[in-house]
């Protein structure tokens, strides 16, 4: 006959420490993301140039390349 | 450099209106030019073959058909024609396509006003170094 007081197993559960709620960030890891996605223009928020940067491009454009020796 | 007599023909292809009438002004006080107004890219590439412009100054943002798509098409019967983009689209992936399509040069026309006559003049002197300054 079994021991009606007797209460049934239950499994062991963990109590949640302190530890555990805590968020661990890569800040380097995030960073360098942070700076492809800035850098980047297929990705992210797009990259506006101001007409300084827009004029250098353009003149990259023009330069014509160096004859081989 | 000696001036030459006619002036010289500039596609202005913008559709907002206010914008075409200071450009042509910057323009009209720096090279003795004619002024040849479009409102969007399908009048541009008309007018191209029409008028046979020397310099285009070409808006992104329009009805119809878009700088950067008017851009490709001009260039495939216009090779050596001057083709400034103005346009107040900064981003650098527009930038890039404009330069790969074959833009000569790119302004920002959300500058304030006294910049971008400034930049215009710049403009001038760069594609008509002879004819700039005494319009």
């Amino acid at each position: 006959m079994s021991d009606p007081i007797k209460s049934p197993k239950l499994p062991l559960i963990k109590v949640p420490s302190l530890v555990d709620y805590l968020v661990r960030y890569d800040l380097p890891t995030i960073l360098e993301e942070a700076r492809l996605d800035y850098n980047q223009a297929s990705s992210g928020t797009p990259r506006l140039l101001n007409q300084k940067d827009i004029a250098a491009r353009f003149r990259a454009a023009r330069k014509p390349e160096k004859p081989a020796p | 450099m000696s001036q030459r007599n006619t002036p010289i023909r500039v596609l202005l292809v913008d559709d907002e209106r206010y914008m075409r009438v200071f450009v042509g002004k910057v323009l009209g006080g720096f090279i003795h030019c004619k002024v040849i107004e479009a409102r969007d890219g399908q009048e541009a590439i008309e007018l191209c073959r029409t008028e046979d412009p020397e310099l285009i100054l070409l808006d992104i943002n329009m009805p119809r058909l878009d700088g950067v798509q008017a851009l490709a098409q001009i260039r495939t019967f216009k090779p050596d024609t001057p083709i400034v983009m103005l346009t107040s689209i900064s981003e650098e992936a527009i930038v890039e396509e404009c330069v790969n399509k074959g833009a000569s040069s790119f302004i920002r026309k959300d500058l304030r006003a006294d910049l971008l006559q400034v930049e215009l003049q710049e403009m001038l002197k760069q594609f008509f170094p002879g004819e700039s300054g005494t319009p």
